[in-house]
C-alpha cells in the first residue's frame, strides 16, 4: 500500500473538483461552491497559471490533493506559497496522506524559493490543527481576515 | 487639492521599500522587514512578476501604496484580488486615499469579473478595522492562519 504524488495535469479537473468540493461540504460552505471542471481545466493547461495543484493516489487511485498558489510577503521580498486546500477522500483517510501532501507542497516551497508556505484552517478543526503542528507548522496569531464580496464589492466599485 | 493614483513603474522600487519599512514601523513589526529594492524590482518588474503596485499622489507628492496580487479561489473557480499592504502617510490620513486605493482594486474586481477582495489587518488596528466594516467588508472571524518557514519548512520539505 503505498502514495505516490504527482502534479495535476490538463484532464484532471473533473477528480480535483471532487476532491476540493467534498472539502467544501466538510466545511459547510457547499453552497459557496460554483466552480466547474472548466474553471479548473483553464488553470492547468496554463503554464503561467499563478495556481497549481497536487494529486495523492493510493496504489493509483486518486485519494486526495492540495490546490496552491503564489503569493509574496513585502516584509522579506520574496515569494510565499499559499496552499487554498488540503482534501482526502474519506475512504483514504488516516493513511498519512495530508501530511504527504503537505510535504510535497513544502518541497515545491523550496524548490521555488519560496521564504514560506501558509494556510487558513477553520478555528473548530482540531484534528487539522494536530496534523499541522506535527508538520511544524505556528500559528500566525492577532490577524484578522477581511474579504469584501458580493453586492459590498459592487458598493465600493461604483 | 488633487489625488492621482496609478501603477508604480520600474526605477520607483525605492519609493516603494520606503513605504513598505512606514507601515512595518506602524505596524511593530520593523524588524521583519528584510526586503531590498532588488527584491522589490524582481517581484514587481522581473521575469514573473509576482505583485502589483497602486501609488497614491497628493498634489503631486506620492503619499501611500496599495500592493496587491490575484489569487485563486477553488471554491468560486475564479481569480480575485489579495491586498498585501495598504499605506498612507500619517498627515495625509482622513481625506480618502486609502479608501480610494481599495476602490481601485475593487473597482478592477468588478471589470474583472473577480469575485472577492481579501486582506488580513492585525487585529489591534481598531481604526482600519473601524473604516474596513464600514466599506462593507466582512471580518471572516473562523480562521486561523497556519505558516511554516525557515528550518521547519526545510525539514518539511525534505
Amino acid at each position: 500500500m503505498t502514495v505516490t504524488i504527482r502534479p495535476a495535469v490538463a484532464g484532471d479537473g473533473p477528480i480535483l473538483i471532487t476532491m476540493v468540493r467534498e472539502l467544501a461540504v466538510h466545511h459547510d460552505y457547499e453552497a459557496y461552491f460554483t466552480a466547474t471542471p472548466a474553471d479548473y481545466e483553464r488553470f492547468l493547461a496554463d503554464p503561467n497559471a499563478i495556481n497549481g495543484a497536487i494529486i495523492a493516489e493510493w496504489n493509483g487511485e486518486p485519494a486526495g490533493c492540495a490546490t496552491w498558489q503564489r503569493s509574496y510577503a513585502t516584509f522579506t521580498g520574496r515569494e510565499v506559497i499559499y496552499l487554498e486546500d488540503i482534501s482526502v477522500l474519506p475512504p483514504f483517510r488516516r493513511k498519512g496522506i495530508a501530511t504527504v501532501l503537505l510535504k510535497a507542497v513544502a518541497k515545491l516551497a523550496v524548490q521555488r524559493n519560496a521564504g514560506a508556505v501558509k494556510w487558513l484552517m477553520m478555528g473548530w478543526n482540531t484534528d487539522a490543527r494536530r496534523l499541522y503542528e506535527a508538520a511544524g507548522a505556528s500559528i500566525e496569531d492577532g490577524n484578522c481576515f477581511c474579504q469584501l464580496s458580493g453586492e459590498a464589492l459592487e458598493r465600493l466599485a461604483s | 487639492m488633487t489625488l492621482e493614483i496609478r501603477k508604480a513603474r520600474p526605477g520607483e522600487e525605492g519609493l516603494v521599500l520606503s513605504f513598505i519599512n512606514k507601515l512595518a514601523d506602524y505596524e511593530k513589526l520593523s524588524d521583519e522587514v528584510t526586503a531590498n529594492e532588488a527584491d522589490l524590482r524582481e517581484g514587481l518588474f522581473g521575469r514573473e512578476p509576482r505583485c502589483h503596485c497602486d501609488l497614491a499622489f497628493w498634489n503631486g507628492s506620492p503619499v501611500g501604496f496599495a500592493l496587491w496580487f490575484y489569487n485563486f479561489s477553488t471554491f468560486a473557480g475564479k481569480a480575485g484580488i489579495y491586498l498585501e499592504d495598504l499605506f498612507v502617510e500619517p498627515e495625509l490620513r482622513g481625506k480618502g486615499i486609502g479608501k480610494a486605493l481599495l476602490k481601485g482594486l475593487a473597482r478592477r474586481c468588478v471589470e474583472e469579473g473577480l469575485p472577492r477582495l481579501q486582506w488580513w489587518v492585525l487585529d489591534w488596528n481598531e481604526p482600519s478595522i473601524a473604516v474596513y466594516k464600514s466599506l462593507g467588508a466582512k471580518p471572516m472571524d473562523e480562521w486561523t492562519v497556519f505558516r511554516v518557514s525557515g528550518a521547519e519548512l526545510e525539514a518539511l520539505a525534505s
